[in-house]
């Protein structure tokens, strides 16, 4: 069967506007969820809805296809039904200073709690020293000062007394006290004391010795005195605190009567001022080095240890909380705690716990990006860990790593609820599945997003998630022809005419630059040359390197022939990315042949310039070739192939047909037409294969054509299984239909070789052989010849002892 | 102001005995001699008696607290430590406050001497006695000459927790329109000079509107209005009811609401606070309480 040259119908797969009822998208509904992607939304709602463990959801498709404003909305959707969630605070846990207590409130209380407990603290900085000032409170103390001198009194002058009848003092030294004997009112000179009769002196150190038994057994009451001294001020300080407190607590107490862990903070904290009542009395402290310090190491000050950190606070939301983490690292994830710098040395408490993601989405939902998260160190692992344990547990990195020994805060862990949509492309969902098991269990539900969506009775579709765009966007409606366009840049954005893109992004995109291109002419609505122009103006800015691959070409640099005919050479083409636009060009491609052993080398693949699939191709021919036409011989060829002027990787097996041509044209000696390119993968059957960016590499070498001059004898050559996939530019459709370009589709390698070398390429008869001249049998000629010469070469040098 | 003002104060001198001086002592005086850019001069006392109790092998030394027996050597040891301290606190004391310093150890007799010659151009410092248990000694003997001589003396009570005072709070100066009460003032004033907030009035009168009539006439003399706090009466212990706790008490020793000496004497004995005893310059010195 001959190439069947295509008809300018077939190049581009246009949609007509006259299908369409509309007059312009301003008339259509809007289509939610987008074209394509009912699956995935359903999927999302079924995981959003359903409250079992494990069952969040993992959103996975390619960039671009709206992942994010689909879960977006329909999380949103759903949280604006549901209740606002509680609201959490760290407060000062006085039984262990190190764990903060995280205590839940109803929505919207947690910041009211704060400001009364504020209000509570500026009430007794007032009230507490007032009481401590007043004239009673004086009295009581006084009465205790002089109770506990005059106990203190009583319990020396004993031995004062007897001291003094002894002619004993009682010296204060800077140690404690000394007796020493006494002569005309002043202590002895240790001179005089040895002067004295022999039993004088015994007769003193005896007095000394009964005095000091005496003031030893005083001395040892006073410390028990100044004990119960200072409890009963103590008792008597807290008493007069509670006076304060007592009322203030209690009316803070009947706001929060409902809420028990709120209570029993407030008994903690009545309790507390209690206990350090003097601490209301620091407004006075010196604000020197001295004072800062003293702060420092004081414990918690008492006006910031009854505070209240409202770690999350959902008051005046409707709703359940929606939470979407751009930067999802360990500390935005699962909260941190914060240090201050205070005189060179790092402090924290309770108030400077931080919430991460987790807890401003705790009772909703949340949204991350699954290629940020897997980014941030610690950050899946913080993930999982919460969800495992339905808990927000705030750990330090060094903490996770086992490393640092400086003691910090271990925050109460915070109950967890919540609803995790993982955002991600497909390869990172696979990568994750396959590396760790746990995904199973923890995403539960996927929402696979489509990339493309049938055309066939889509196109209307099409146009309402259009409208939807534009509503979104506040972009101008498109009229009937701008749809047309647009849906049939949605096919070559997929590069299927049978498909439409579901990349709304790049939709989004194109309907962008147009609205700016219609608001540039004044125009209310958006037609046809709007989007094309967008089109347009997106390939030429993106054109630098396409423009000078061709300058190349046209000026010789490169060579190509688009004319005449060469042997063992074709012209093959290839798709370059650049940004966001692909581009493809021809390039030449050699193949020479020689006696050998049966391999066809890919000279890219010699030289690591060739991919794996590349390669897997070409290995491809060599099994083509043996098959076909060395079935019943040794195969004794030796062939290199080589892309031309290629100094960049080369990968894909698009190239393999063009390949093989060449390496078929080499054996046979038969030129092929240059005016051609070819394009198609091959297998080992000759069936030539659909290949990717068929309309790319077309008018690639359109491009090089038109450029030199059309001849009418220039087209391409296009698996037959591509044609489906052709949405060609306006001026190669425009071009074919003149007779000045062609697409031929071809399904196997005998009708690509028959249209480049105008030469039958020749069926095998039922003697087993191909005809004389055709082209198959002129390569089976030649692998024969070679054999032949192998053989013999092989006889003469066992002849000449060759090993 | 009048021609009855106190003259400069030159120096400040701090007494102390053998048991050291308290941080709140020593930062006060270092505060007063950098306010009144004075010399700061401690004397340790050298207790005659503690010299030679501690020279006497068979005296008998006990510690507190818990009255165990200690050895001679012990006891020479600490006295000594005690004054190394003493003048390693002063050092530092008087470095915060870049302040002239002078430290030495004088004999009892001498000390009671200097202070009852000492003239009005010093500003003597002294430690009320932590307890009456040191009544046996140290400065207790000593504060009688203190407050008996011309110059002023600052007595300095135990900072007590709530409330205790602080030297370098509230400067609370007893106020009943005297000459000695007006020296008070002066001082006062001198003291607060370059401080944010300067010296209140606790007016001593036993009416309100005889108090309100006083507190206006301070304002001549002050230079400025004061804000002001009538005691309630005009007694002592009007004084010692209505006096913030925090506060600097500075009273005239010769001012009708000081009481006599029976008054003086219970101000340095029950105010909670520090006690700033001034005399008129041209005043003879008040007979010892």
């Amino acid at each position: 069967m001959p190439a069947r040259k295509l008809a300018p119908e077939e190049l581009c797969r246009r949609c007509d506007p006259a299908g369409f009822g509309f007059s312009t998208t301003a008339d259509l509904e809007p289509l939610d969820p987008p074209v394509g992607q009912e699956r995935a939304a359903e999927a999302i709602r079924f995981g959003i809805s359903i409250r079992r463990d494990g069952f969040n959801v993992f959103a996975i498709g390619p960039p671009g296809v709206g992942k994010q404003g689909l879960v977006a909305r329909i999380v949103r959707e759903r949280a604006a039904r549901e209740k606002p969630a509680d609201d959490w605070c760290y407060l000062f846990r006085f039984a262990d200073r190190q764990r903060p207590a995280a205590v839940r409130l109803p929505p919207g209380r947690a910041a009211p709690f704060r400001t009364e407990m504020e209000r509570l603290v500026e009430e007794l900085r007032a009230a507490i020293p007032a009481l401590f000032e007043s004239e009673d409170y004086r009295v009581r103390l006084q009465a205790l000062e002089k109770q506990l001198e005059e106990r203190r009194e009583a319990t020396m002058r004993e031995v004062q007394e007897r001291a003094r009848e002894r002619d004993v003092a009682l010296v204060r030294t800077p140690m404690g006290f000394a007796l020493a004997p006494v002569r005309n009112g002043e202590v002895i000179e240790p001179d005089a004391f040895h002067k004295l009769p022999e039993e004088e002196q015994r007769r003193i150190q005896g007095h000394l010795a009964e005095l000091q038994e005496r003031l030893q057994s005083a001395l040892r009451c006073l410390p028990q005195l100044e004990r119960e001294h200072r409890e009963r001020v103590r008792e008597m300080n807290r008493e007069v605190a509670l006076l304060a407190v007592g009322h203030l607590i209690e009316e803070v107490k009947k706001r929060y009567g409902d809420l028990p862990p709120v209570l029993a903070h407030l008994e903690a904290v009545q309790q507390d001022v209690v206990e350090n009542v003097h601490e209301f009395f620091g407004a006075a402290e010196a604000e020197d080095a001295a004072g800062q310090i003293r702060k420092l190491f004081a414990e918690t000050p008492a006006m910031h240890r009854y505070g209240v950190n409202v770690l999350v606070d959902h008051g005046g939301e409707q709703g359940a909380p929606v939470v979407s983490e751009d930067l999802p690292s360990h500390a935005n994830l699962v909260g941190r705690v914060e240090y201050h710098s205070h005189f060179g040395t790092l402090v924290t408490d309770f108030s400077m716990v931080r919430a991460g993601a987790l807890h401003r989405a705790n009772g909703g939902y949340l949204l991350l990006d699954a290629r940020r998260l897997l980014s941030q160190p610690f950050a899946w692992e913080d993930l999982k860990r919460a969800l495992r344990g339905r808990e927000v547990r705030i750990e330090s990195p060094e903490r996770l790593l086992g490393i640092g020994g400086a003691a910090s805060l271990e925050p109460q862990p915070v109950p967890l609820e919540v609803k995790v949509i993982l955002l991600g492309e497909r390869w990172i969902h696979q990568l994750l599945l396959a590396a760790d098991p746990e995904v199973r269990e923890l995403f539960k539900v996927t929402a696979d997003f489509e990339d493309e969506v049938p055309r066939a009775g889509g196109e209307l579709a099409y146009a309402r998630m259009v409208a939807a765009l534009c509503r979104d966007e506040g972009l101008r409606p498109l009229d009937r022809a701008a749809v047309a366009r647009l849906v049939e840049e949605g096919a070559r954005i997929s590069g299927d005419g049978e498909k439409l893109s579901a990349r709304l992004q790049a939709v989004a995109d194109l309907l962008r630059e147009a609205d700016h291109v219609a608001a540039q002419a004044a125009r209310p609505v958006m037609i046809a040359a709007d989007i094309q122009a967008a089109v347009d103006g997106e390939v030429r800015r993106a054109s630098r390197v396409q423009r000078k691959l061709q300058e190349e070409i046209e000026r010789g640099t490169l060579l190509i022939d688009t004319a005449g005919a060469r042997t063992g050479q074709v012209n093959g083409l290839a798709v370059y990315q650049a940004g966001a636009v692909a581009f493809g060009h021809p390039t030449r491609i050699t193949a020479r042949v020689r006696l050998g052993r049966g391999e066809v080398v890919d000279i890219e693949r010699e030289v690591d310039l060739g991919g794996p699939i590349h390669s897997k191709g070409v290995l491809i021919l060599a099994g083509y070739l043996g098959a076909r036409y060395a079935e019943d011989r040794p195969f004794t060829l030796s062939a290199s192939l080589v892309f031309e002027q290629s100094y960049g990787e080369v990968e894909g097996d698009s190239a393999s047909s063009a390949e093989l041509f060449a390496l078929l044209s080499a054996l046979a000696s038969l030129p092929m037409r240059q005016a051609i390119a070819v394009t198609g993968s091959v297998n080992q059957l000759g069936q030539v294969q659909a290949i990717g960016g068929v309309n790319e590499k077309v008018e690639g070498f359109f491009d090089v054509c038109r450029a030199r001059g059309f001849t009418g004898e220039q087209g391409v050559i296009i698996p037959a299984s591509n044609v489906k996939h052709l949405m060609l530019r306006a001026d190669v459709v425009d071009a074919a239909r003149a007779g000045q370009f062609h697409v031929w589709a071809v399904e196997t390698v005998d009708e690509g070789m028959e249209l480049l070398t105008g030469v039958p390429a020749g069926e095998r008869g039922e003697d087993g052989r191909f005809p004389e001249g055709t082209v198959n049998g002129r390569v089976a000629g030649r692998l024969a010849d070679l054999a032949g010469k192998a053989r013999a070469y092989g006889v003469a040098a066992k002849d000449a002892g060759a090993p | 102001m009048s021609g009855l003002e106190t003259g400069p104060i030159r120096r400040v001198l701090l007494a102390l005995d053998a048991a050291g001086p308290g941080p709140a002592t020593l930062d006060a005086a270092a505060g007063l001699a950098f306010r009144l850019d004075a010399e700061l001069a401690a004397v340790l006392v050298e207790e005659a008696d503690l010299l030679r109790a501690t020279a006497l092998p068979s005296s008998r030394h006990l510690a507190l607290p818990g009255g165990e027996r200690l050895d001679l050597d012990a006891v020479g040891a600490g006295v000594r430590a005690s004054a190394d301290r003493a003048r390693s606190l002063l050092e530092a004391a008087a470095a915060r406050r870049q302040v002239r310093w002078s430290f030495q150890a004088m004999r009892e007799r001498a000390v009671r001497e200097l202070l009852e010659t000492g003239g009005a151009e010093e500003l003597l410092v002294v430690e009320r006695p932590r307890d009456r248990l040191a009544g046996m000694g140290g400065l207790t003997g000593l504060l009688g000459a203190a407050t008996a001589g011309t110059r002023p003396v600052l007595v300095l009570g135990p900072a007590m927790r709530p409330g205790g005072a602080r030297p370098g709070g509230r400067v609370s100066v007893v106020w009943d329109e005297s000459e000695s009460a007006a020296a008070a003032l002066d001082l006062a004033l001198r003291i607060c000079r370059g401080v944010a907030e300067g010296p209140s009035l606790l007016v001593a009168a036993a009416h309100l509107a005889e108090a309100e009539r006083l507190a206006g006439a301070a304002a001549p003399r002050a230079g400025r209005w004061l804000s002001w706090r009538w005691a309630g009466g005009s007694t002592p212990g009007d004084l010692l009811r209505s006096l913030p706790l925090d506060a600097v008490l500075v009273v005239g020793a010769g001012s009708p609401a000081a009481g006599g000496a029976s008054g003086r004497a219970r101000l340095l004995r029950e105010a909670r606070g520090p006690v700033l005893l001034v005399r008129r310059p041209d005043a003879p010195a008040p007979l010892p309480g």
